[in-house]
């Protein structure tokens, strides 16, 4: 959801600027046609509910002050352990912390380190993909190379060895995943820059002498953002899953903060006489990493239908042989 | 590169040891840890070329290339496994779901096949582990048996983590069987094949499928680095002496010359699964060899 | 002839003097008995075999112990090319008791670990100035490859332990454990079976150093000279086949899954009616990292005996899930473990150098809380070292004020001399924090928020944690959960070694190493007890450079028709040999 503002502010703002670029025009009246909550609900129920629940989270995540009953971080061994009732709605953790409250807490940290490496990744990831397309020859070669080689690592893996690099701390949560984003969402920029860049606008801004970084920013960006966020929301739901799986391993978000990753990896060791502790968070993290994949698809099937990103090969060579199948 | 000290960690283990700062020192010599970076480097470029694939783990003295024998094939079989058994499953649910386009069975495809995506696999997988043995006092063997020699064992030891990585796997496979079903079905051809009065059935597979299978299996590719990814903490769950088990362990210990080569193996790895995946575009989509306009046809389009 | 046996007459008669050094537990007042208002959790230690539980009336005969393979769980692959002089991992001493045996040339007793038995040397005669200790050795010890153990073995052993290697430019680190034998100034081969070592100072209780379980020789010359003569510096246990001399000989290893042993048929060591050890054809160690996957694999019958280290060791709460799958056919063995703590770097400035600040801490901290919350509700509060210790001072509890007000009151103390000191209104401090085990710091961080402190937890994974602790750059770090059943053994983290990385507590305190230099001059074991509660109370409450907040009781799950079991009472790295384990099915 925060996603989707996040497409219309940028939208806005860009038509601001460029109004006059028909193609933007055409892409804001596909948004709010295809945004248009009637027909939504319509053709796509599941994206409403879940949406419903995103707002809810982002919500509760906001407003968490007022929301949770207990501070998280205050211990009370006496009262460990203790299962959901009255006094604990989603019961008490091994130092007698209050589980609702620590996965509302939760969800900023999990929420924050996913939304903002989602968001550092793309900003990079588009700006060197849409680049190297550009550019081209052999800037495009040596960028190509260098992301085939971080494509090669696992994700996590990259992950792991930043945080390790760069100890322990949110910020290294978020920047490793953030990093491990990059050369997906830069392939991906790459591809649909590739397309554009032929355009008849983008040759006409080429031939009257503007500069390539403006031709970069101001006519390549702003028609390959949105297929572009809407595959970032799906990553949003990637980040938050490596998260939990950094907090598995010991290098999530530093405790005693709530995460949702971390409340996992802590309470496994208490899965069966007080499966609350996991239950709960499990449950946080799964819906939302859910509805971020849900919203992701529906985004990627309004500006994308054709799954762009998977058509290209993997060693594309900027041929736009079939571009007039489009 | 990193920081962190691998010599105190092989000197504790990770527990405790009381050593005096002349062993940590003439320790960390022997091991060559005393010598310039790029000398260090240099020593594991020229072992990478010399057939001596990276050297020597520096934690348990090990040369890689034996690490890499044996802890390769797991996780070869444990994709091959998960890759093959979400194309099984995950290709034709993606066709019903196109075919239902947004009627149940189409909803109800991705609300299975998405969850494999946004659940946590370690999490899933103790819970699914607890359930077997609450309900049915039934656990997976514990050491891993290849299936050359007991194949029965071998695979009620890896059945739960290809499930799970296939299941991962499958939420990306169905959506983009659907995408292309969808997109496909519109074409002249599958136009003129209806006109022709071919059964919706005939047309699905025969045409559309046959031509969704080139995004179908990029996806395969492109996915490699996620299926990896989930096999480091399943891995060690599992009891599986894989790759990725051994690539968090090194990682954690600062093992240098094994996190090096082994991520170098995976960049190699992933480049020629590629590799073979472009070849391979030509025997399921012959206008790629036949005409050098189309070489790359998908692409950027 | 008369010299000769003369000869060994005087060894028997030191022999017998020598073991009377170290006392046997028995002659230590029990604890109950001295403090009725000892309110520490009743910890049911059982010293030694599990036997003792199940009633011993009925011992069955050999051909009913021999045969069967053992499983148990190992916690990770062994480090360090299984080389027991590199580290005290208990990963690989949880398998090397088996390949190596439970000691060298002694051993700590079956019976009694806090006393020294005959290993690999049949005796052993010190000078009279106590710095020769000649050992003869056992003539019937054979390595795994049936080469006869010989003094030269010995002597390599300890050379290779003490110096290392150095040829050229190439060097081979001497053993982590050379500061506990740096006295060692020679060793010399006395023919046929002798060997005499020459140490720089007096120390009468040498062969209690040397019998730490973790000194395991699993370094056999005949194989490991060649290759160092080859230019192979580094060679370990594992490049030359694990041959070693305990009582399993190595079989199979699959890194990342199993490592499994069989029965040496020509072991040396007998039970006491006669009969060869071990009972057990092989063990199976396999290697289960995540401990939830050990607590189900053991409770679907997968596994006969749980892993050892911490994290694997049980907690009440997983305990609750072994005994509903399995009922009493599961046996929890107890082993007194390690200490958590709080333990100040007096070099850095910051408000913890003022002492009072370090007193109120002491006395705020609500050590019994600790327990359920941070060691899994099996421990007990303690300044040091274990109950079942001979040199643990029974009545510590009671006698330096260590814990006895109750909470209020020490609380309200511990707000006065923070006032006292200019800090009533809190300070921020620094506190190193292992991934691996958080839990005690995010209860040190709630503890103290209540004085106004607030605790800054450093997160620092496995392979960052050894560099931070060691440096001078912390307030405060945990120590770690280590076990030094003696006390001279806890020179090395709690005495003034600024300069040493290991010390837990960084301090310039030369009262310290004065009582140090006592403990090692005492020539009574009553006489180091009463340095040793000297020294306690001096590091512990009247500095508190160290605050000792509570100690794990380490939980081993084992079926219970595993027999013969030794537990220790103490240091889960003893007894790992398994040579006296039979099973009873």
């Amino acid at each position: 959801m925060i996603c989707a503002i996040i497409v219309v502010v940028n939208l806005k703002n860009i038509e601001n600027s460029f109004s006059r670029t028909i193609r933007l025009q055409n892409s804001l009246y596909r948004i709010g046609a295809k945004l248009g909550l009637r027909r939504l609900a319509k053709t796509r129920p599941l994206v409403i509910l879940f949406g419903a629940i995103l707002i809810t989270i982002v919500f509760l995540t906001i407003f968490a002050d007022f929301v949770s009953p207990y501070n998280p971080l205050v211990q009370d061994i006496s009262s460990r352990l203790e299962s959901p009732g009255q006094e604990f709605l989603f019961g008490s953790d091994n130092f007698g912390r209050d589980v609702f409250s620590r996965v509302i807490y939760g969800s900023r940290s999990s929420l924050y380190i996913a939304i903002t490496s989602v968001i550092i990744g793309t900003i990079l990831g588009t700006i060197i993909g849409t680049f190297s397309a550009y550019r081209g020859g052999w800037v495009d070669q040596v960028s190509q190379r260098g992301i085939d080689t971080l494509l090669g690592f696992p994700s996590l893996v990259l992950a792991i060895i930043l945080v390790v690099t760069l100890g322990s701390s949110t910020q290294a949560v978020t920047i490793a995943i953030a990093v491990a984003l990059i050369p997906q969402v830069a392939r991906l920029s790459r591809a649909h820059a590739l397309s554009i860049k032929e355009e008849d606008f983008v040759i006409a801004a080429r031939s009257i002498g503007a500069q390539p970084m403006s031709i970069i920013f101001k006519h390549i960006i702003p028609h390959t953002f949105g297929p572009i966020v809407a595959y970032a929301a799906g990553y949003v739901s990637v980040a938050i899953v490596v998260e939990s799986a950094l907090s598995f391993i010991g290098l999530g978000v530093p405790p005693p903060y709530p995460s949702w990753g971390g409340m996992l990896q802590e309470g496994r060791l208490y899965m069966e006489v007080a499966p609350w502790v996991t239950i709960f968070p499990g449950i946080a993290l799964s819906v939302t990493a859910f509805s971020f994949a849900l919203l992701g698809d529906a985004l990627r099937d309004i500006f994308d239908p054709r799954d762009r990103f998977y058509n290209g090969s993997f060693f594309p060579s900027g041929n736009k042989s079939d571009l007039k199948e489009m | 590169m990193l920081p962190g000290d691998i010599v105190s960690w092989i000197l504790s283990g990770g527990g405790e040891a009381v050593h005096s700062a002349e062993v940590r020192e003439a320790l960390r010599q022997e091991l060559g840890l005393n010598d310039h970076l790029v000398v260090q480097y240099g020593r594991w470029l020229w072992s990478m070329v010399n057939g001596e694939f990276g050297g020597r783990s520096l934690v348990n003295g090990q040369p890689i290339a034996a690490i890499v024998a044996r802890q390769f094939p797991v996780t070869l079989l444990l994709v091959t496994y998960a890759v093959a058994l979400s194309v099984i499953v995950s290709v034709p649910l993606g066709v019903l779901a196109a075919w239902k386009r947004n009627r149940w069975q189409d909803y109800l495809v991705r609300l299975i096949t998405i969850p494999g995506q946004a659940l946590p696999n370690f999490w899933s997988a103790l819970l699914i582990l607890l359930g077997l043995v609450i309900i049915f006092r039934w656990s997976p063997p514990i050491v891993y048996t290849s299936p050359w020699e007991d194949i029965l064992t071998h695979f009620q030891i890896i059945f739960l983590p290809v499930l799970l990585l296939a299941w991962e796997h499958s939420s990306h496979i169905v959506r983009v069987t659907r995408a292309y079903i969808l997109e496909v079905i519109h074409k002249n051809y599958i136009l003129s094949a209806r006109a022709k009065g071919l059964s919706q059935r005939h047309i699905l597979l025969r045409h559309a499928l046959r031509n969704a299978l080139v995004p179908i299996v990029t996806i395969l590719g492109l996915q490699l680095g996620w299926l990896l990814s989930g096999t480091l903490i399943l891995e060690s769950i599992f009891g599986l002496p894989g790759l990725g088990g051994g690539l968090v362990q090194a990682a954690l210990v600062r093992d240098y010359t094994v996190i090096q080569s082994l991520a170098t193996l995976l960049v190699f790895i992933m480049l020629s699964v590629n590799l073979i995946i472009d070849l391979i575009y030509g025997v399921i989509d012959p206008r790629i060899l036949l005409s050098p306009q189309l070489t790359r046809p998908y692409t950027g389009s | 002839m008369i010299l000769g046996f003369s000869a060994i007459l005087v060894m028997g008669l030191i022999l017998d003097y020598y073991n009377q050094v170290p006392t046997p537990i028995s002659n230590i007042p029990d604890l109950e008995s001295i403090d009725p208002n000892n309110q520490e959790k009743d910890v049911d230690i059982s010293p030694s075999f599990q036997d003792d539980q199940g009633g011993d009336l009925d011992d069955p005969s050999i051909q009913q112990k021999r045969g069967g393979i053992l499983v148990l769980a190992n916690r990770g692959d062994p480090p360090a090319g299984f080389d027991t002089m590199r580290t005290s991992s208990i990963a690989l001493h949880h398998v090397a008791g088996a390949l190596f045996g439970p000691g060298n040339l002694v051993m700590r007793c079956r019976e009694n670990m806090y006393l020294v038995c005959p290993y690999l040397a049949r005796s052993w005669l010190p000078n009279p100035s106590f710095t020769e200790w000649t050992f003869t050795l056992r003539n019937d010890v054979f390595w795994h490859d049936n080469t006869q153990f010989t003094p030269n073995d010995v002597k390599f052993w300890l050379n290779l332990s003490i110096s290392g290697l150095k040829v050229g430019d190439k060097i081979r680190a001497p053993a982590y454990f050379e500061g506990d034998l740096g006295e060692i100034e020679k060793v010399e081969v006395i023919p046929p079976v002798q060997v005499k070592i020459t140490l720089k100072n007096p120390n009468r209780f040498f062969p209690d150093i040397l019998a730490n379980p973790r000194l395991k020789i699993a370094h056999p010359r005949h194989l490991m000279e060649p290759r160092i003569n080859d230019g192979d510096l580094s060679v370990s246990p594992l490049d030359v086949g694990l041959i070693g001399l305990g009582p399993f000989k190595f079989d199979n290893y699959e890194p990342g899954s199993i490592m499994q042993v069989l029965r040496f048929d020509n072991y040396f060591e007998h039970d006491a009616g006669g009969d060869q050890l071990p009972y057990l054809d092989g063990i199976d160690y396999v290697i289960i990292s995540d401990p939830v996957a050990m607590d189900i694999a053991f409770r679907t019958g997968r596994l006969d005996g749980g892993a050892r280290g911490f994290g694997h060791y049980l907690s009440e709460e997983r305990v609750v899930g072994y005994t509903r799958d399995l009922e009493d056919n599961v046996h929890f063995s107890q082993i007194e473990g390690g200490t958590i703590r709080l333990a100040f770097n007096v070099l850095k400035s910051g408000p913890w150098q003022d002492m009072r600040v370090r007193r109120a801490i002491a006395l705020w901290i609500d050590k019994e809380s600790a327990i359920p919350a941070v060691l899994g509700g099996f421990g007990w509060t303690t300044p040091d070292i274990s109950p079942n210790n001979p040199f643990k001072d029974k009545r510590f509890v009671v006698w330096p004020k260590f814990d006895l007000a109750p909470l209020d009151e020490r609380r309200d103390e511990a707000k006065k001399l923070m006032a006292g000191a200019g800090y009533s209104n809190g300070f921020s401090m620094g506190h190193l924090c292992r991934a691996r085990h958080t839990q005690a710091c995010q209860f040190l961080k709630d503890q103290l928020v209540g004085l106004g402190i607030d605790l800054q937890l450093h997160i620092i994974d496995e392979g960052e944690w050894n560099r931070a602790r060691v440096s001078l750059d912390f307030d405060t770090q945990p120590g770690a959960l280590s076990v030094l059943p003696i006390p001279e053994g806890t020179e090395g983290v709690y005495g003034r070694f600024s300069l040493s990385p290991d010390a837990y507590s960084k301090h310039e305190d030369e009262e310290v190493d004065r009582f140090y230099r006592l403990l090692r001059d005492a020539t009574t074991t009553e006489r180091r007890i009463d340095i040793w509660r000297q020294l306690q109370k001096y590091l512990f409450v009247e500095q508190t450079y160290i605050i000792p907040i509570a100690e794990a009781t380490y939980v081993v799950p084992y079926r219970t028709y595993v027999r013969g079991l030794v537990i220790p009472s103490e240091d889960g790295h003893t007894n790992t040999d398994f040579a006296t384990v039979w099973l009873d099915k």
